[in-house]
């Protein structure tokens, strides 16, 4: 009887014991289910920030790439593009190959470009032929035309080339100034020009006149922009020293 | 507010762009038409050392990723948080327009498109905002 009694209580004391342990597993099996779900919305949300991430970077890679893309290329031909007599020529007058600028002294991208330029005239001087033709932009640069007055009224003294270059460097001084004028004295002083005859020609009908009439050539030719560059007679894309270079050398003969 | 991640990836491709831009040191050529280069030649285009356009990157940046934040649990923080941002963002916007307009005198259509951009997110977000008091 009393063995009856004793194993009773442990058979109380085992069902007890697994209604604990049911009781543990139901709460595991739960704290499971809750573990899983916290799992997968910790990856769904790493998921859709790194495409977040990924496809932000590939926006600002596309951005950053299209600004640099925009490499050195050969377009439409360009009718009637020869020397003049009254064209402004430096290198070799004489040589086979012909860049033509068509260049605005109040446009910041030429004062840029007029340094690549001036860099290719020291390397390949010899053997090609740099214009520079006026397109002073009237409409949004207001001192560019009497800029391109001033550079050829020094011309007149044989100083083109010294004022052009002056012209570039003091850009940001003159360009919204109402002392343009002046500026431009003062510059014609330090070439140790004539100053009465740089004036009087800074004024005059026929150099106002070459430069309305370089202005309608370039808008004929379907210019929009400056600076310009035509290379024997074709239109050309070129953005950096480099690629000048490669298309000049194409032009040689030099390809590459 | 699927349309204010959109806006505001086209935006930080602009100012990306714009900022690529400037740190090549690349002058876009003068234009017949255009005024991009007397826009980003002038003394405007940089605060210092750093180009404007910049704070336009780091400005759309933080939008998206607002954007999909608010998305993923539709906290009110996130609204709130994004709406004072793109005030601020409009405000900064109407600011450089004004610069175009009246002081330097010439107009750069990425800088414009961007801030007509920054307008279109601020009004987005009060329409959000809008209905979000509504609703509550």
């Amino acid at each position: 009887m009393d063995e009856q009694i004793e194993n009773d209580g442990i058979v109380e004391e085992n069902k007890a014991v697994t209604k604990v342990e049911r009781k543990r597993q139901r709460r595991e099996k739960k704290q499971q289910l809750r573990a899983n779900e916290a799992q997968k919305q910790r990856t769904k949300r790493v998921v859709v920030w790194g495409l977040v991430a990924s496809g932000l970077a590939g926006i600002i890679f596309l951005a950053v790439n299209l600004s640099e893309e925009q490499s050195g290329s050969t377009g439409a031909v360009v009718e009637g593009v020869q020397i003049r007599a009254d064209d402004w020529i430096k290198g070799n007058p004489t040589a086979k190959v012909v860049l033509v600028e068509y260049g605005d002294f109040q446009c910041p991208a030429c004062a840029t470009f007029s340094k690549v330029v001036e860099k290719l005239s020291s390397d390949y001087g010899d053997r090609v032929a740099f214009v520079y033709r006026h397109f002073p932009l009237k409409k949004i640069h207001r001192n560019a035309e009497i800029a391109a007055y001033a550079a050829e009224a020094a011309g007149k003294q044989g100083k083109f080339w010294e004022m052009h270059d002056i012209l570039y460097e003091g850009q940001n001084d003159w360009s919204e100034s109402d002392e343009a004028k002046k500026l431009f004295t003062d510059y014609a002083g330090t070439l140790n020009l004539d100053l009465g005859r740089f004036q009087a020609d800074s004024e005059d009908k026929d150099i106002q006149e070459k430069i309305d009439d370089s202005y309608t050539e370039a808008v004929e030719l379907g210019l929009t922009s400056t600076p310009s560059f035509i290379l024997n007679g074709k239109k050309i894309e070129a953005r950096s020293y480099e690629q000048f270079e490669q298309l000049i050398k194409q032009e040689l003969g030099e390809g590459n | 507010m699927g349309v204010q991640i959109g806006l505001a990836v086209i935006g930080l491709f602009l100012a990306t762009f714009l900022v690529a831009e400037n740190l090549r040191g690349a002058i876009p050529p003068c234009s017949l038409t255009g005024g991009c280069q007397t826009v980003l030649g002038s003394k405007y285009a940089q605060v210092g050392p750093v180009p404007t356009a910049l704070f336009g990157v780091i400005y759309y940046l933080l939008l998206a990723v607002i954007g999909v934040a608010y998305l993923q649990g539709k906290q009110r923080g996130w609204l709130h948080l994004s709406l004072r941002l793109t005030a601020v963002g409009a405000a900064a916007s109407l600011y450089l327009v004004y610069l175009q307009l009246f002081v330097i005198k010439a107009i750069c259509p990425y800088c414009m498109t961007s801030a007509a951009v920054c307008f279109l997110l601020l009004g987005i977000d009060l329409i959000l905002w809008w209905r979000y008091l509504r609703s509550s």
